[in-house]
């Protein structure tokens, strides 16, 4: 138990929400994390490495269910509450890291508009991180006392320029200067310009498809545009910025990797994973500074030698286990971290601090009973193919409807419904009692329908 | 002077236009001269009533006699063939046509052919008879007709082909009925390659021929016939045999929707192999052990149909036969299925081939796929199928570990339940200061206060409920409270209330942007119970408290700050 006890209202209400619904909650997820010990604590001294300046990059693989966007949700949430920036983005056919077309830049626009700081968890924090940049720059001239709007405009002014030249000097960097200093001036009270603020905001998330639509928006000329051919050097900008910005770094999510392991074209397929080595080489070899990437994918995405990384030789060699790994024996310092779904007896702890959270959500006390808990664990893992393909969010599913149907109707009790369930021949069953619990489609009269 | 010219002008331009002093005057229409219609009363006689006239005056519809139905002129059950049960009746008709060509047949049948093959004579007709034929055109017709009949195919005019064949129909009581049917064999044999039309109504003639004259179907005489030829066939049952080898290939021909020779990939070279393939499958998934029985899958049809129709013929020889069958058209199921069975083995060859497209297929039964897979595995012994079953090696790192039912533990899952609180606390916390943070690097929107984890919602002990704390000793509000200060309080307040106007004031006193205080206020409530407080309202441009935490903001402003709570 904590030393608290205590959970935030709407922050429990969108766990039980999410964890009902079977899908990731975006908020509260430290509260079901079970288990995992280990590869969260590898994860926090990526953060520690990323706010001294290192970068980092992780390859987060397991199969499907097993926890891979939930353990990112988790460090993200912890990366939040720590003063990082983070952004997050699921792959898909049309969102890829190396595409024509705009699929490349797609990517970008995706982690533009889901950038999170403490104050905005939810995304969209963009217009707000520089604001608030711009409102402590401020507040540092006028420590000593306000000055007159004149002076404090050019002292402003020039406090903005000497922070960004450092940014001049990495790829892309003079543009974002620029825009980033204009997007100032726009916004300052006294010289407010709206139009060219939106257009220097959709400058900085990728928005402008030419040059010139850019240039008239903006009302001054930019030698580049973010393209598919350059957002991830914009990426690292960012990552730059959020350190002179007072944050820790720019903690970068990208989940659904498995959409470049569906890549049919062969080409188009090694140009993406010449991309994540790009990546991987930038981060690791310190030329990004304050920025940590997490790739979620498959076990096919990284192992499948035919169309996975490891088909690309350049990453199977930085990226495949050392021929002294054992079998069985964890070794989290490599980028690659493989999950295993959750064992049974973490199953259990789960479902007993589901049911714990569902009480307090409700006030309404535990309906489950702990032998009860267990019996339910037992009833999913007793399904044929459960040893391989039940997943904790199926089965938390399943959990929350019987804590549902048993909060709504007081006069049931677990037996009754948990007992009603179809379930295949349990092979520690004797013959009778799997008679007993045969499914009742069996025995099927159509007289016994009532109308 | 100019005055006038200017109106004239003017004038001028204005009556450009008008052109009705340009049109030649019409005559004015005179109205016609009007008749006097009105009704004038006349008496007339009525006629003399009829013998059989209805008493109101009507003409009586004379009764249609009443025919007794006639009884069939044969009946038989025919063997070993998807016919049940054929009725021969005699055609009735009121008319008498083309019994004058009869005549002509009857008279010419004997003449005898010319001593030399006569010169090519061109004829044309679309329904050729004696009658039509120039001296050259029949004494041409009567050597060809020697040649058919010695079993020679000279080159010869549809309309030639027609009339032997319309002859040989008309004759047929006066000829024996194996002669008559082995000329007209004869004739489709020599001919429907040269005229595929044959195949449309010669073909139909015989199958009439022969269910009246009781002939099983005379593959004998026909000779070397694909299942496509006999496809315009109006009764391709008649043409199959129940059972047997050529079973298979008749389904296939008769009874899918999917024909292989016209596939993208049924190349000369390779079209043998696709058909023995075919078949073979076709003929093991319908064959014992898949429990597919096609007997009854065929569903029992009745017809009637007027014997030789579209030939010219003579009204004593024409026939209307009732027949019950076996109908492949009618079994839709039976259809689907060999059709899914084609397309199932089409696939398997494509891949023999090395072709990667592949056609969609329903839903086949698993014991008519094994059929189908074990005729293919026989005839491709080498070629089998990848093991789809056998995972790749490295999936064994990502097997979950698993305990024995039996084995679970209670205690252990409490204990790893207990553990994993302090995960969740160190992920949590979030407001112990690092040594390594410089105060004065990032000055706060809002006065520090030294933090204190405290929440709105606890965690109940087994079995009791929580209560969120809803009094006045709320510590989460006093610590929140004196955070904010009053400027924070008053922002707060306005947000509480939505007042847009309110809030830019309270953030003006701040000395910063609305969005500014909002992300102020949210990172204190982050640092102090874990969640932000405020959000942006619909408008997008000022900011609401979260529904949520509306009525906690509420009392904690009242309680801790009675000047800036809000009027409800």
């Amino acid at each position: 138990m904590p030393k608290n006890n205590q959970i935030p209202r709407r922050i429990l209400a969108s766990l039980i929400a999410s964890v009902s619904a079977g899908v990731v909650p975006r908020a509260g997820a430290p509260y079901i994390a079970i288990g995992r010990t280990d590869e969260i604590s590898a994860f926090l001294s990526d953060l520690e490495e990323m706010s001294e300046g290192g970068g980092t990059m992780r390859f987060l693989i397991g199969r499907y269910g097993s926890g891979k966007s939930f353990l990112m949700q988790l460090v993200r949430g912890y990366a939040l509450e720590r003063d990082f920036l983070t952004a997050d983005c699921d792959l898909s056919p049309e969102r890829r890291l190396y595409g024509s077309g705009g699929s490349g830049v797609a990517v970008y626009r995706e982690l533009m508009k889901n950038l999170a700081s403490k104050a905005s968890p939810d995304g969209g924090a963009l217009p707000r991180i520089i604001a608030k940049w711009v409102f402590d720059l401020r507040s540092r001239i006028e420590a000593d006392g306000s000055l007159p709007a004149e002076v404090l405009a050019r002292r402003m002014d020039a406090a903005v320029r000497e922070q960004l030249r450092e940014m001049e000097f990495l790829v892309g960097g003079f543009d974002f200067a620029r825009v980033i200093t204009e997007y100032f001036r726009a916004t300052a009270a006294d010289t407010e310009d709206e139009a060219r603020a939106d257009a220097c905001l959709r400058w900085l998330r990728g928005e402008y498809t030419t040059k010139t639509e850019a240039r008239r928006d903006l009302g001054f000329d930019v030698s580049v545009i973010i393209s598919d051919a350059n957002w991830y050097d914009f990426l690292k900008l960012w990552a730059a910025l959020s350190h002179s910005l007072g944050y820790r770094g720019l903690l970068v999510f990208i989940d659904e990797c498995v959409n470049l392991y569906k890549i049919t074209h062969r080409v188009s397929r090694e140009n993406n994973y010449e991309k994540i080595l790009s990546m991987f080489n930038d981060t690791l070899q310190g030329r990004a500074p304050y920025l940590g990437i997490v790739f979620g994918g498959t076990p096919q995405f990284l192992e499948d030698t035919r169309r996975g990384l490891f088909s690309y030789e350049a990453l199977r060699s930085r990226l495949c286990d050392s021929r002294f790994s054992v079998e069985g024996v964890k070794n989290l310092i490599g980028p690659v971290i493989r999950l295993v779904r959750l064992t049974d007896e973490e199953l259990l702890a789960l479902i007993v601090r589901v049911t714990a959270l569902h009480a307090a959500y409700y006030q309404c006390g535990e309906l489950i009973t702990p032998e009860e808990q267990l019996e339910f664990l037992k009833i999913c893992l007793s399904r044929a193919g459960a040893d391989s393909m039940i997943t904790p969010r199926e089965m938390l599913r399943d959990y929350m409807t019987v804590l549902n149907i048993l909060l709504q109707n007081p006069d049931k009790k677990f037996a009754d419904i948990a007992g009603t369930a179809v379930t295949l021949s349990h092979p520690e069953l004797p013959a009778e009692e799997q008679k007993n619990t045969e499914a009742p489609g069996k025995n099927f009269d159509p007289d016994e329908i009532e109308i | 002077m100019a005055e006038n010219e200017k109106e004239n002008r003017e004038k001028e331009q204005a009556e450009f236009w008008t052109i009705d002093s340009l049109v030649p005057n019409r005559r004015r229409p005179v109205p016609a001269q009007r008749e006097h219609t009105e009704p004038v009363e006349m008496e007339l006689e009525p006629p003399a009533p009829k013998k059989d006239a209805a008493p109101s005056g009507a003409e009586r519809i004379p009764e249609r006699k009443k025919q007794d139905p006639a009884a069939p002129l044969s009946e038989y059950s025919p063997e070993g063939s998807l016919l049940r049960k054929v009725r021969v009746f005699e055609w009735v008709t009121g008319f008498n046509y083309y019994e004058s060509f009869r005549r002509d047949a009857v008279r010419l049948a004997h003449l005898p052919p010319p001593a030399h093959p006569p010169a090519h004579t061109v004829f044309f007709s679309y329904c050729p008879q004696y009658s039509q034929m120039t001296d050259a055109q029949l004494t041409y017709y009567l050597w060809l007709r020697a040649e058919i009949a010695a079993g020679r195919f000279p080159e010869a005019d549809y309309s030639y082909i027609l009339l032997y064949v319309y002859e040989l129909i008309n004759l047929s009581d006066r000829t024996p009925p194996r002669t008559t049917l082995e000329c007209l064999c004869a004739v489709w044999r020599g001919y429907h390659k040269e005229y595929p039309h044959l195949n449309v109504n010669l073909l139909e003639w015989i199958c009439d021929f022969c269910l009246i004259h009781r002939f099983a179907p005379p593959y004998d005489l026909l000779g070397d016939t694909s299942p496509s030829e006999l496809r315009a066939s109006s009764l391709k049952e008649f043409f199959i045999s129940a059972g047997g080898n050529e079973f298979a290939a008749l389904l296939i021909a008769y009874c899918s929707n999917y024909d292989y020779r016209s596939g993208k990939y049924a190349s000369e070279e390779n079209l043998p192999m696709i058909q023995r393939c075919m078949e073979g499958a076709v003929a093991a998934a319908f064959g014992p052990g898949t429990g597919v029985v096609l007997d009854p899958g065929l569903r029992c049809c009745r017809t009637v149909r007027d014997a030789y129709v579209g030939a010219l013929c003579s009204p004593r020889i024409r026939r209307r036969i009732e027949i019950e069958f076996l109908s492949f058209s009618h079994s839709h199921e039976l259809r689907f299925l060999v059709t899914d069975v084609m397309k199932y083995t089409e696939n398997r060859l494509r891949a023999v081939l090395g072709v990667k497209s592949r056609l969609k297929v329903g839903v086949l039964p698993d014991a008519i796929r094994a059929a189908v897979d074990g005729c293919l595995d026989r005839e491709f012994p080498g070629r089998r199928r990848a093991p789809h079953d056998a995972p790749p090696e490295y999936e064994k790192l990502y097997e979950p570990i698993r305990s024995e039912l039996n084995a679970l533990s209670l205690q252990n899952a409490g204990r790893i339940e207990e553990d994993s609180w302090q995960t969740t606390e160190k992920l949590i916390e979030a407001f112990c200061p690092d040594e390594n943070d410089d105060p004065s690097a990032s000055p706060e929107l809002l006065p520090e206060v030294p933090p204190e984890p405290v929440r709105t919602a606890e965690l109940p002990p087994a079995g009791e409920n929580a209560e969120f704390p809803a009094d006045g000793a709320d510590p989460v509000g006093a610590e929140l409270c004196a955070a904010l200060g009053a400027d924070g309080l008053a922002f707060l307040a306005a947000c509480l209330r939505e007042d847009r106007a309110e809030q830019s004031r309270a953030a003006a006193a701040l000395g910063c942007t609305p969005a500014l205080a909002a992300d102020g206020i949210n990172e204190k409530s982050a640092d102090i119970f874990g969640d932000i407080l405020l959000e942006t309202a619909p408008d997008g441009r000022s900011f609401s408290v979260l529904a949520d935490y509306a009525d906690d903001v509420r009392a904690w402003l009242t309680e801790t700050a009675p000047a800036a709570s809000t009027n409800n």
